[in-house]
């Protein structure tokens, strides 16, 4: 593969000296946007408008402290601009006159936005996610395994989870960020013996049934011969678990011979966990082939005691129990299955023990092995002492800056009763850690109006592309005051984008902008989606991120968001688009060919099954979505009042005819005009993003009735009169207009990364970034660096 | 609002309202001012709601009546709970829709809760009906809700979050934790626990105000929800110690032995539910779940063999069903037991199972196809008026009778889960 060129980037400081605008301004309203309004505007936009603009209330200048109306004079600014207001109907401004508006209307929003980022920040306060939470206890105390599940959900806000303004917190946040901090602690101290064991299944518990064949095991698995081992002809999770016994938190192998059994075909073993609330997932599948010899699969897994990890295979839709049973059961069955030769859990596995997460809580203190195999500390005579000097020692990685003693003495001191009563001491540690690890210190950036000290700047790098705290040479960095050097930055972002961290970044991010995290969020209707299976539920969502994080590992241009000679697929993915000859369960790039209707964002299953409903795609969920999410140009939300689109299966009508009469009202046709046009496009694709040319209709699944269903009609006209016939040109009118996707993907990172949303004076800064990167096609990782060097990525 | 009295009048339901008269028992918050929000009616005995559940299905050629009438002929099952006749009605025909889970069992983790595929990837469960009658009058008492479960911390009962929440499988350590005083060390390390707490916060709150002080001017919204956190939080350990100071309430029961023997599974169910009454009875909680399950084992029941779920899967084979029955009599009459000591227990005029709704039955319908289609489910007591056999249409939502049993708890909503209105018979 190649490498990414070093990126020749732009150490340009970007944005414009600050004393320009120190004077407060109290705006005037220009003579000329009176005179405008009053030409062009005010018939509709006056004190009886049906719309949500009243010109004649709007004020031009803020109250005290707040964003007045200023946030309608930037949409007012937007829709003028772009010609949408005064509608097509209307008639058009005086040219000269609608320039000079715009102009001043253009100087004073910037001006005013941009006082108002000095003087209280563009970025209030904001605290660490769910996500950011759970991976900042993980890393800091060097533990595995989520410790934040109390922790509520960070609910929908329309916008990335990241963004202070719609951040909140309650008793219950703080209560399960006190019981987060515990967990934490809990899986972090380990003082006991070690608990590594090593549970071999013998499968001596079906024994039983193999005697007894048409018995519940006796129609699932036999005894393989030769010997040992058992043969699993069905997908169930209750014959071959490796234990039901896990008694210590931590990370476990799961280690199996397996081979392919009485099969033509790929065998998939699939190894799941069950949880205690009664999810499963599907930590690892492996294509084991029929000519193959058995082979050692090694697996790791998080497991905490409650949890059951079992070993089966993908039965490809086929449920054999009523020919098991038709050949006496499993003893004489000829059909396909999973040979387990051997099937073994180790674990937990630790780099030493105690773990390292014990001697990153006890640095500076011996540990002693006892008697009992268990560990002592040795510890000094004046505890307290001992104890501030380890908090010490952890406090300046929990808040993640310089700490002063005087800080951490008040926690420090929350510990007095404790070495008072005489508890033991990795008892007593936790007081202190426990409530630094739920301290508004601990959970919230800190940060001034003005530029960011280099511990902001690492905190906030560090967030944006590992949703972690600053590691060690961050942390140097910082100290050293170097990080906010642009060159040291540069290496920086570089260094951390090829840290396997990042990839927390690009799950966390695709998870939100292109809301894949919804991806499984619906079922396919399994009448009519029979073929989606548990593999290809697990392997849909993987496919953007391979995708993406290619994109950014050879710096490629932002055209591939549209389209793309490549993708990335499993064996499983690979069959739901037709590509052939691809081996294996591990995701794998491959080049597409001309004629292929893959390539790019929108032709991936997750996208194409995020914006459907799991039966019906329509248009306008999918049309919505390249408005809003891939282009940042979000149709307005539908009138009150109006129904939705009912869609129809039964076969006699389709999502077009039904859109056809609505876009017939020319009130309607006003929006959907541009948004029904690219869910057009996408009509190829259907709910689970397979291709298709008919749609398949409820009722009578059967060949005959799929042959004579109603055929797809992918062509349309965008509202700029464009004609296309399918995704394929629809893609490539996508593509005139680069500037407009690649604008909208550095809007995103803008408020992912800064916590903040765009705001107007950050305009400027963004049109530079796309100025800086248009030549080379807007590549990628270019467009991350420009944003970190950003004026906006470094001032609070 | 609407009263309870429009609630339950709107839900074709006459129900017997309790009586203003003062409550016999001794409640601990007698003597000194509630912690909590005083139930608006204190002088009336309250309401409670009791969820048990057998996981593996009744057998239904064995439960369901011929005709759906008050005057039902007994079936195999029914007989066993004559004496009750009056006291409960079984209905047929309630669901859950999309129970299809990953394997039919997963529909345990949904009885009370009715979310959608339970166990397919990118499952979450959400509340259930136990504990949102929790959060409306789960205040008053010194337990907001109780879980039991008969072999493992399994239960039904799940948060706003869908997290379940862990059953309790000791009767001696639950008798203990409400009724006997502990021991110095233990109510040391509990007392220790919540000093911790509430020092911690204590201290937070004041570096809180620090920073609220030095933080930028105009926009503190997160310090300031934070500072109420901790104040409602510090609010919960306060109730918590107040609990603690509290004298229990004195029962003149003795304390249960656990039984450790996991095959004992009747025997096991039976101690969690000699110990309900008690708890009701003396306002620890008003709201119980009970999980009576044991795939694996081969039940201590006399003339059982096979173990419980291979039995439910009896393919019609007379011999597994015979033990099936067995297995199944001795569960039932456990639920009979429960209803009778409910019933031998008197409180202000009335008997202690008129206050309280007892809803009994399965997760799965039929158990031999393991499918959660056509529930077999009971409700007794609760003061409303039972009409025998009520054969709803088949798909009726179990959660419509969830939101009258709701209802009949003083509980206002009329929406839960899949409901699509209350049930009326």
């Amino acid at each position: 593969m190649l490498r990414p060129l070093a990126p020749t980037l732009c150490f340009i400081a970007f944005g414009f000296p600050t004393t320009a605008w120190t004077t407060p301004a109290i705006a005037q309203k220009p003579a000329e946007l009176d005179q405008l309004i009053n030409q062009h505007c005010i018939g509709c936009h006056d004190a009886d408008t049906e719309t949500d603009v009243d010109l004649s209330k709007l004020h031009y200048g803020a109250a005290s402290g707040g964003q007045g109306d200023w946030k309608k004079w930037e949409k007012v600014f937007d829709r003028v601009t772009q010609g949408e207001m005064p509608p097509p109907s209307e008639d058009r401004p005086d040219a000269k006159l609608l320039e000079t508006v715009l102009n001043e209307l253009k100087q004073t929003l910037h001006q005013r936005s941009l006082e108002r980022q000095k003087e209280s920040g563009r970025v209030r306060i904001r605290r660490l996610t769910k996500l950011e939470l759970g991976y900042t206890l993980q890393d800091l105390l060097k533990i595995q395994g989520e410790v934040t599940r109390s922790v509520p959900d960070e609910p929908e806000s329309g916008s990335f989870d990241t963004i202070g303004a719609n951040q909140r917190i309650s008793a219950v946040h703080l209560e399960s960020y006190l019981q987060a901090a515990d967990e934490a602690l809990a899986l972090a101290i380990r003082l006991g013996r070690n608990p590594k064991k090593s549970i071999k299944n013998d499968f001596a518990f079906l024994k039983d049934w193999h005697e007894n064949p048409l018995n519940l095991g006796g129609s699932i698995t036999r005894e393989l011969d030769p010997g040992p081992g058992v043969a699993l002809f069905r997908d169930v999770d209750y014959l071959t678990q490796f234990t039901y016994d896990i008694s210590a938190p931590g990370i476990y192998q799961l280690k199996t011979e397996l081979s392919a059994l009485q099969s033509k075909t790929p065998v998939t073993a699939k190894f799941i966990v069950k949880d205690q609330s009664g999810g499963a997932t599907l930590v690892h599948s492996v294509d084991l082939l029929p000519d193959e010899d058995k082979r050692v699969i090694e697996v790791e897994s998080f497991l905490r005691p409650g949890e059951v990890p079992y070993l089966t295979f993908d039965s490809e839709g086929n449920e054999p129990f009523v020919a098991i049973m038709a050949s006496g059961g499993s003893k004489n069955y000829q059909g396909r299955g999973l040979a387990i030769h051997s099937q073994e859990i180790i674990g937990p596995i630790t780099a030493t023990w105690p773990p390292p997460s014990t001697e990153t809580v006890f640095t500076g203190i011996k540990l002693q092995k006892t008697l009992f195999g268990g560990y002592k500390l040795n510890l000094a005579s004046d505890k307290k002492q001992q104890l501030r000097s380890l908090v010490l020692e952890i406090a300046p990685r929990v808040f993640r800056r310089e700490v002063e003693l005087a800080e951490i003495e008040p926690f420090v001191n929350l510990a007095d009763s404790a070495i008072e009563e005489g508890r033991p001491f990795d008892q007593l540690v936790r007081v202190p850690l426990r409530s630094m690890l739920s301290s508004p210190q601990f959970l919230f950036f800190d940060g001034q109006p003005g530029r960011l000290n280099d511990y902001q700047l690492a905190n906030r790098l560090s967030y944006f592309l590992w949703k972690s705290l600053p590691d060690a040479e961050l942390m140097m960095l910082a100290e050293s005051q170097e990080l906010s050097k642009s060159s040291v930055l540069t290496a920086q972002v570089e260094r951390m984008l090829e840290d396997p961290k990042s990839e927390r970044f690009v799950r966390d991010f695709l998870g939100q902008w292109l809301r894949l995290y919804e991806v499984n969020a619906t079922s396919p209707d399994e009448k009519l989606y029979p073929e989606f299976d548990e593999l290809l539920a697990n392997a849909i969502p993987k496919e953007p991120q391979y995708f993406f994080s290619e994109l950014i590992r050879e710096n490629l241009s932002i055209a591939n968001l549209v389209d793309s000679d490549f993708t990335f697929v499993n064996r499983r993915l690979a069959k739901h688009y037709k590509i052939p000859e691809i081996k294996g369960q591990n995701f794998q790039r491959v080049a597409l060919d001309e004629s292929s209707i893959r390539g790019g964002l929108l032709t991936q299953a997750a996208i194409l099954k995020t914006t459907a409903n799991g039966t019906t795609t329509s248009p306008v969920m999918r049309g919505n979505f390249v408005l809003t999410n891939l282009l940042g140009t979000p149709p307005s939300p539908p009138p009150p009042g109006i129904g939705s689109i009912e869609p129809d299966t039964r076969g006699k009508t389709t999502i077009r005819k039904i859109l056809a009469a609505h876009r017939e009202d020319e009130s309607c046709n006003q929006c959907h005009k541009e948004i029904d046009p690219p869910g057009f496009a996408l009509e190829s694709f259907d709910p689970i993003g397979g291709f298709r040319q008919r749609y398949r209709s409820s009722g009578q699944a059967n060949f005959l009735a799929n042959m004579f269903a109603p055929a797809v009609d992918a062509s349309g006209v965008t509202s700029g009169g464009q004609k296309f016939s399918g995704i394929e040109e629809f893609k490539a009118i996508l593509l005139q207009d680069k500037k407009q996707i690649a604008k909208n993907f550095v809007q995103q990172l803008v408020a992912y990364s800064t916590g903040a949303e765009v705001q107007f004076a950050d305009r400027e800064v963004i049109q530079e970034i796309l100025d800086v990167s248009r030549e080379d096609g807007y590549p990628i990782r270019d467009l991350i660096h420009s944003v970190v060097q950003s004026r906006i990525f470094r001032e609070q | 609002m609407l009263d309870r009295r429009t609630l339950l009048r709107a839900s074709g339901v006459s129900l017997a309202l309790p009586l203003l008269e003062s409550m016999t028992t001794s409640s601990a918050l007698a003597t000194t001012p509630a912690p909590m929000p005083s139930d608006a009616n204190a002088q009336t005995p309250p309401r409670r709601g009791v969820f048990m559940c057998t996981t593996l299905g009744l057998h239904p050629p064995n439960l369901f009546p011929d005709a759906p009438v008050k005057d039902y002929k007994s079936t195999k099952y029914l007989e066993l709970l004559q004496e009750h006749r009056d006291n409960f009605t079984l209905f047929s025909g309630l669901q859950h829709e999309d129970q299809t889970g990953r394997q039919p069992h997963d529909s345990e983790m949904t009885w009370l809760t009715a979310a959608r595929k339970p166990g397919m990837g990118g499952f979450r469960n959400t509340i259930s009906v136990d504990q949102l009658a929790a959060k409306h009058i789960g205040d008053a008492t010194r337990l907001r809700s109780l879980s039991l479960g008969t072999i493992k911390a399994q239960s039904q009962s799940y948060t706003d979050g869908g997290v379940m929440i862990p059953a309790h499988t000791s009767p001696a350590k639950m008798f203990a934790q409400l009724f006997l005083d502990g021991k110095p060390h233990e109510i040391k390390a509990q007392k220790q626990k919540l000093d911790d707490g509430k020092s911690i916060l204590d201290e937070l709150r004041s570096q809180t105000k620090a920073l609220q002080r030095k933080a930028s001017t105009s926009d503190n919204h997160l310090l300031d929800d934070y500072f109420e956190s901790l104040r409602v939080a510090e609010s919960n350990i306060a109730s918590a110690q107040l609990w603690m100071e509290k004298p229990k309430p004195k029962v003149e029961s003795e304390p249960p032995k656990d039984i450790f023997d996991s095959a004992d599974i009747i025997g096991r169910a039976q101690l969690l539910i000699d110990l309900v009454p008690l708890i009701l009875q003396t306002d620890s909680t008003r709201v119980v779940s009970i999980m009576v399950q044991d795939h694996f084992s081969v039940p201590k029941v006399e003339g059982v063999t096979g173990n419980h779920h291979n039995l439910s899967h009896h393919g019609q084979d007379p011999t597994k069903i015979k033990q099936l029955e067995k297995i199944e009599t001795a569960i039932i009459e456990c639920f009979s037991s429960l209803l009778g000591q409910l019933k031998s227990k008197q409180e202000a005029g009335q008997t202690l199972l008129d206050n309280t709704s007892v809803l009994f039955g399965s997760n799965l319908g039929n158990a031999n196809a393991h499918h959660a289609k056509n529930l077999p489910i009971m409700l007794a007591g609760g003061g409303y008026e039972h009409a025998g056999y009520v054969a709803k249409q088949e798909g009726t939502p179990l959660c419509n009778l969830f939101v009258t049993l709701l209802q009949g708890l003083s509980v206002e909503v009329d929406t839960f889960g899949q409901s699509n209105g209350t049930l009326s018979w």
